[in-house]
């Protein structure tokens, strides 16, 4: 088991050094630390988008994350960001540990147990960053080590629950997950059983922790709504894994291969396993942000499986579990997390911020009020703080009513629809990423010229006239 | 339990049925029927003129009928009950659905099937006749190299089990090595590699070609058959019945569909019995084996599909010309144009219908055969797509003057500023051209 501690560690160190650098690379970031300071000044929880918009003022808004934006918002002014990226990164690391433990637990071999947990957090990469759900992660996998423990102890799902949900709005999995469990346990006793009238309170018990937010039924109903909203099309964590993700690739699909292998709930009909694996898989199948929850629920079912299939006497506990080898696996593990930690600090790709803060605050700096269209929504989150500078559609981007979003569409695409929307809408100002489409169009667009540019980005402003036309 | 005797056959039976109802033509149907390397593309353009469309429709429809009762019949010869047998017929029809149309698909379908029946033997005349299935394959749709890769799969388990080389896994082998051999040898082709993955959909991975992809869009039947076989997968193991080879072919087959979509029917076929039969070896009271031969079936069988056949030639309306993709008038008016004319289409595949307009005054950057197309046919398709690059400078570059584009294209608007204008629209899709080039 010491072994799968290093794993852990090696994975906790790439997730620290993402975490840190995080502060530039997420601009989403940005709306949640706007979001906790107006829960820390105004003490609740905006429930409707301002006039920080010019397109949905009024609209409803389920300010799912204020929990966790609360938290960005009391770290990142002061510099104390690092105290949230070190909880993040131990909250990843914590679900991974969770997770192998379970895999031990079930009686999975040392090398089952490593396997798997390696496989976990390939799963877990591509989602990690300092975000409300990471805390999910952790969540869900001590509930599931919670639900195979089978003590009085199960019972603290419901806390954890009422916790999960009030950092995000995935916590609604969990009666889900506790149903599935409860309905196999049924199923395997064949009756009405003390540990199967024990489940049913539970799952009602999580049903009803769900509720217990400042949203009370609206949370649930809002995630209901997400399922067929149309901004799903435009946020790459809902596209389908594909199999050129590494995440997938060599994270999750090599789970899933293994459990198609070795079967999960034969040969006992363990139904509450194969129900699991059954739901997570498809699930995860549909949306890359549901990859990371399938790896943690289905991990330890493989390694348990993996370790019966191998005989003992084929199995490198033996090898493993020699001094020498076990010295030699965790100094590695510990050249390999301080080498993960040296290159990714010097990867431009994690060092260097990516966004266009720069082009948002000279927007900020000219006179006026200025109504922006960002081509990446998430950009114009960091113009919410700045009073004169209104926002077409921003990283929140769950209030935003249909219509808004099927004109942000357009713009960002380019659709022959694309310069009626900016014209009904009033914009005057328009940030693109410098080459792309956008910012090809409007470069031969009359009434629109340069603002600001740098070498990533280019910002667009209408004429005088026109803008005075337009209105 | 008799009830469940006939589930194969009424699957079969709607899957034909949904066949003939949709209708429809797969556009890489029109590159198959000109593809110099396939007597298949010259067989179906005698009976296209000879019988008309509604022919070849039940023909297609007959022959992917005949894919899923051999695979039934595969999944019958294992022991599993009737219900198993229907229940993997189903898996295999949701998995077809995303490619019902005429094409030479089911060609390939019916010899996947033939094959993998055969797999599960290892006497001398099945390996000698799935050379002989792999050849006749590899003449008629191309695709053979999926055969080969199943056979040498199969193989490769047969010595990891045995750990020896007798006489079976030698035997396994050669055969192996035949079929590599006959599914690369084309008619006229000189890429036999780049022919090779193009068969197995690998060339889907580069740049710029096209690519199918499972769970992409609204819920499909396609999708819930890929989900159906791997969750009974998952739940009763494949390696269940200590086969190997199904575990090998499996775990590739499923790869090969997260590849491209379109080796799905594939997977269906040859994964759907393994796990049918694995969860039927957990009710070992209901185990039964076939009664009859397979030959006494085929004969039925094929008196059946010549009903069906001859009874959808004389229902659907005689003619020789098939349904055309909508993308068709916009390439044929540029044939009133003089001069030759080079068309590039957002999607790939609505440039296959350039083939079925036999003239040479009309060039495609590339089509469906994303492999066999050059790099730069590739790049120029990809950064065009995309608008990234220097684009512009690479359709003048190209000699590009006509773009498919679908009517929210980004192009148009781009195009437009540039000096294109839209000509003509079908279909939700638009024909740009470059004015002054008329």
């Amino acid at each position: 088991m010491r072994i799968a501690w290093a794993i852990v560690a090696i994975f906790g160190a790439r997730f620290a050094t993402i975490a840190w650098h995080y502060r530039g690379q997420d601009a989403d970031l940005a709306w949640q630390q706007w979001l906790g300071n107006q829960v820390l000044t105004l003490h609740h929880i905006p429930m409707q988008l301002g006039f920080e918009t010019f397109t949905a003022t009024g609209s409803r808004w389920i300010a799912q994350e204020w929990l966790f934006s609360t938290a960005i918002a009391a770290t990142l002014p002061t510099g104390r960001f690092y105290v949230l990226a070190i909880a993040v990164a131990l909250a990843a690391a914590c679900a991974l540990a969770v997770t192998a433990w379970r895999a031990h637990r079930r009686g999975a071999s040392t090398f089952a147990t490593v396997l798997t947990t390696a496989f976990v957090g390939f799963a877990m990469m591509q989602s990690f960053g300092v975000r409300a759900q990471i805390f999910g992660w952790a969540l869900l996998a001590i509930i599931m080590l919670l639900l195979d423990l089978e003590s009085p102890l199960i019972f603290l799902i419901i806390p954890l629950t009422v916790l999960w949900a009030n950092i995000h709005a995935s916590a609604l999995i969990v009666p889900a997950l506790v149903g599935i469990w409860t309905l196999g346990t049924v199923i395997e006793d064949r009756g009405w059983t003390a540990r199967v009238e024990r489940n049913v309170v539970l799952t009602a018990g999580t049903c009803l922790a769900v509720l217990l937010t400042p949203f009370s039924w609206h949370l649930p109903a809002y995630a209901v709504q997400l399922q067929t909203s149309v901004i799903r099309a435009s946020i790459s964590e809902w596209q389908p894994p594909d199999i050129t993700i590494p995440s997938f690739a060599v994270g999750l699909l090599p789970l899933i291969a293994m459990a198609c292998f070795f079967g999960i709930a034969a040969p006992r009909e363990r139904w509450r396993d194969g129900m699991l694996f059954a739901v997570m898989t498809v699930l995860s199948f549909t949306a890359i942000r549901h990859m990371s929850l399938c790896a943690l629920v289905i991990a330890p079912m493989v390694a348990q499986r993996l370790s019966n299939a191998i005989p003992q006497h084929a199995r490198l506990n033996v090898v493993l579990s020699e001094r020498f080898s076990e010295a030699l696996v965790l100094v590695s593990s510990a050249v390999a997390a301080l080498l993960i930690i040296l290159t990714l600090n010097q990867a431009p790709a994690v060092a260097k911020s990516p966004l266009p803060q720069t082009a948002v605050s000279r927007i900020a700096q000219s006179p006026g009020v200025h109504k922006l269209y960002c081509e990446d929504f998430a950009w114009c989150s960091m113009a919410l703080p700045y009073k004169n500078v209104r926002v077409f559609l921003d990283g929140r981007c769950d209030p935003f009513p249909d219509s808004v979003w099927k004109a942000y569409l357009d713009i960002e695409k380019v659709t022959p629809r694309w310069s009626r929307a900016l014209d009904s809408y009033g914009v005057d100002t328009v940030l693109a990423k410098a080459g792309r489409p956008l910012a090809q169009i409007l470069k031969s667009q009359p009434g629109w010229h340069v603002f600001y540019r740098d070498r990533g980005y280019v910002v667009y402003a209408r004429d005088h006239a026109a803008s005075k036309a337009t209105r | 339990m008799r009830g469940g005797r006939f589930f194969a056959a009424i699957v079969a039976f709607a899957t034909a049925t949904a066949f003939v109802t949709t209708g429809r033509t797969l556009p890489e149907f029109f590159i198959q029927l000109r593809d110099p390397n396939l007597l298949g593309g010259g067989a179906y353009t005698w009976l296209l003129h000879t019988f008309g469309f509604s022919f070849v429709l039940g023909l297609c429809a007959a022959i992917t009928a005949a894919a899923l009762l051999l695979a039934s019949w595969r999944t019958r010869l294992r022991g599993a009950s009737d219900w198993h047998v229907g229940l993997a017929a189903i898996f295999i029809a949701f998995c077809l659905m995303g490619r019902l149309g005429v094409s030479l698909d089911p060609v390939a379908w019916l010899c996947a099937a033939a094959i993998c029946l055969l797999l599960d033997r290892d006497d001398v005349w099945s390996m000698a006749a799935l050379v002989g299935i792999t050849a006749l394959w590899s003449l008629l749709q191309g695709g053979a190299t999926l055969g080969a890769l199943l056979i040498t799969l199969s193989a490769l388990a047969g010595l990891a089990e045995k750990r020896r080389f007798d006489v079976i896994v030698v035997r396994k082998l050669v055969a192996a090595a035949a079929c590599i051999a006959v599914s690369l040898v084309q008619l006229h082709s000189g890429v036999l590699v780049a022919y090779g993955a193009h068969a197995l959909y690998l060339d889907s991975l580069l740049g710029g070609a096209q690519r199918d992809r499972l769970w992409v869009g609204a819920f499909s039947p396609q999708d819930l058959g890929f989900a159906a076989i791997v969750v009974v997968a998952g739940w009763y193991g494949i390696r269940r019945r200590g086969r190997l080879a199904d575990s090998f072919v499996f775990l590739a087959l499923l790869l090969l569909s997260l590849v491209d979509a379109r080796n799905l029917p594939f997977f269906g076929i040859v994964a759907a019995p393994v796990v049918a039969d694995a969860l039927a070896s957990y009710y070992l009271e209901k185990r039964e084996q076939p009664a009859g031969s397979l030959g006494a079936y085929a004969l039925a069988f094929a008196a059946a599909a010549c009903g069906f056949v001859a009874l959808i030639t004389a229902v659907e309306p005689k003619t020789i010309a098939w349904p055309s993709p909508a993308v068709t008038p916009l390439l044929s008016s540029l044939l009133h144009q003089p001069g030759r004319h080079r068309i590039l289409c957002v999607q790939p595949r609505w440039c296959d219908a350039a083939s079925s307009l036999k003239t040479r005054a009309l060039s495609v950057v590339l089509d469906d055969r994303g492999g066999l197309a050059a790099p730069l046919a590739r790049r120029i398709q990809r950064d065009v797509s995309d608008a990234a690059g220097n684009w512009q400078e690479d359709l003048r570059r190209a000699n590009i003057d006509g773009i498919l584009a679908d009517q929210d294209s980004r192009l148009i608007s781009l195009l437009h500023s540039d000096g294109w204008e839209s000509t003509i629209s079908s279909g939700g899709t638009i024909l740009l051209q470059k004015l002054g080039k008329q």
